[in-house]
């Protein structure tokens, strides 16, 4: 009987170890693409460039810089990055993604201040909201970072955000499904972010 | 004191089926209705000088995951029908608008020096109006088989999501995230001179078999420069 309890016990004990340690873990996927050199512990900083707005259905109103690069660098420092946003950087707003999806090392190296080494751009595809008998609000966000001491892509995904609710209530929030699912979007995104254990 | 407690059950339970009675199928049909919604731009365009030989080029339709962009078979989506349906439907604009169709010899050469092929290849770049020294040499070679030819290029990109859900238990729900962006361009061989442009964002997947697939060709060729006189 005192064995069946103890055994109980130290089930519990393990449950208990097991869903803290799963509600700390900071969430984790696969990228589109990651360097296999690529090594965490060695990105002394990483600097946020303009947002590029690359949708074709610009009706909702977005703060670029404050929604998303100040959103992401909140997550990378979470992750164990150090992280610093120039929204003025001389870069984004004549660049279009498909340029960055086929960057080669002479555009990556002329990307942000030039005493910045790792640089990640972060682009907005597109936001919608709908009012149904309730509301939605579906937002994807694309992420670049480049080494531009050697000219290379490092990290390249995508984010989904979806969200919404049904009934009454989701109707009356529907001015903030865009914002959520953005949210939503460039937390997605972060989760294929290497975690860095060395701060 | 049972009974009142029975009763109160019943309320509550004749209440629960009365709102799901309501509910249901609102939420049902708001999630099951296809959320389509478009967006047209078009830039100013010129006329056409009445005897300007037009190319309508086969439209190109390519499919991907929306979560990650990876290409997927245009065949498992009716990609080919699609693009003879929009192929036709060009075509017709073209005839009922009495503008001149390029030879069908010049057509037959195109093909032959492979030209209408590697155009086809670059038409994504082409349509956003961006042309890389190749591409100019290639509608170079084009504008050679007939003079002052023109082409119209139409490119679709579909990106296929998720459909839309509903949790009945927490009442949340999800649009379809899939959505299609059709963009035609008509272009100057000679001078790769864009002369108009065309653009029409779909939220949904396009369907071959719904009249809305020609509603959004209509849209997107509406404002097609004229023959000129």
């Amino acid at each position: 009987m005192s064995s069946i309890s103890r055994r109980l016990r130290i089930l519990v004990v393990l449950a208990t170890v097991a869903l803290v340690t799963g509600c700390g873990t900071l969430p984790q996927k696969k990228a589109i693409y990651i360097d296999s050199a690529y090594n965490p512990e060695s990105v002394s900083g990483i600097t946020l460039l303009s947002p590029i707005d690359a949708r074709v259905d610009q009706t909702v109103e977005v703060e670029l810089s404050k929604q998303l690069n100040e959103l992401m660098k909140k997550i990378l420092e979470e992750r164990g990055y150090t992280a610093n946003v120039l929204s003025d950087a001389p870069t984004g707003a004549t660049l279009l993604k498909y340029d960055l999806k086929a960057a080669d090392a002479k555009l990556i190296k002329t990307l942000g201040p030039d005493d910045a080494r790792w640089v990640m751009i972060l682009v907005l595809d597109d936001v919608t909201t709908q009012l149904t008998f309730g509301s939605t609000g579906n937002a994807e966000v694309s992420g670049f970072m480049f080494d531009k001491q050697n000219g290379t892509t490092v990290w390249r995904d995508k984010g989904i955000g979806r969200v919404g609710q049904g009934g009454l209530y989701g109707m009356v929030i529907k001015s903030v499904m865009d914002e959520k699912a953005i949210r939503m979007g460039v937390f997605n995104l972060s989760a294929s972010v290497p975690l860095r254990r060395d701060k | 004191m049972g009974a009142n407690i029975r009763t109160s059950c019943s309320i509550t339970a004749q209440f629960r089926t009365l709102f799901l009675i309501i509910t249901l199928p609102v939420l049902l049909t708001a999630c099951a209705a296809k959320p389509i919604s478009t967006l047209s731009s078009q830039e100013k365009s010129i006329n056409l000088a009445k005897d300007t030989p037009v190319l309508v080029l086969t439209p190109r339709f390519d499919y991907e995951r929306l979560e990650d962009e990876v290409r997927l078979e245009a065949s498992a989506f009716h990609g080919g029908l699609m693009e003879q349906s929009m192929h036709r439907f060009a075509e017709n604009l073209v005839k009922s608008r009495e503008m001149v169709k390029v030879k069908a010899a010049t057509r037959k050469k195109l093909l032959d020096a492979n030209l209408s092929t590697d155009i086809r290849k670059k038409i994504p770049r082409l349509v956003r109006g961006i042309f890389d020294a190749e591409s100019k040499d290639l509608l170079k070679a084009m504008a050679a088989h007939e003079q002052s030819m023109v082409v119209l290029l139409s490119y679709v990109r579909v990106l296929v999501g998720k459909r839309g859900t509903w949790d009945p238990n927490s009442g949340a729900i999800t649009a379809s995230s899939s959505r299609s962006l059709f963009e035609s361009v008509l272009v100057e061989c000679e001078t790769a001179r864009v002369l108009w442009r065309g653009q029409v964002l779909l939220r949904d997947m396009p369907d071959i078999n719904s009249d809305r697939l020609k509603e959004t060709f209509g849209l997107l060729y509406s404002n097609l420069p004229a023959k000129e006189g």
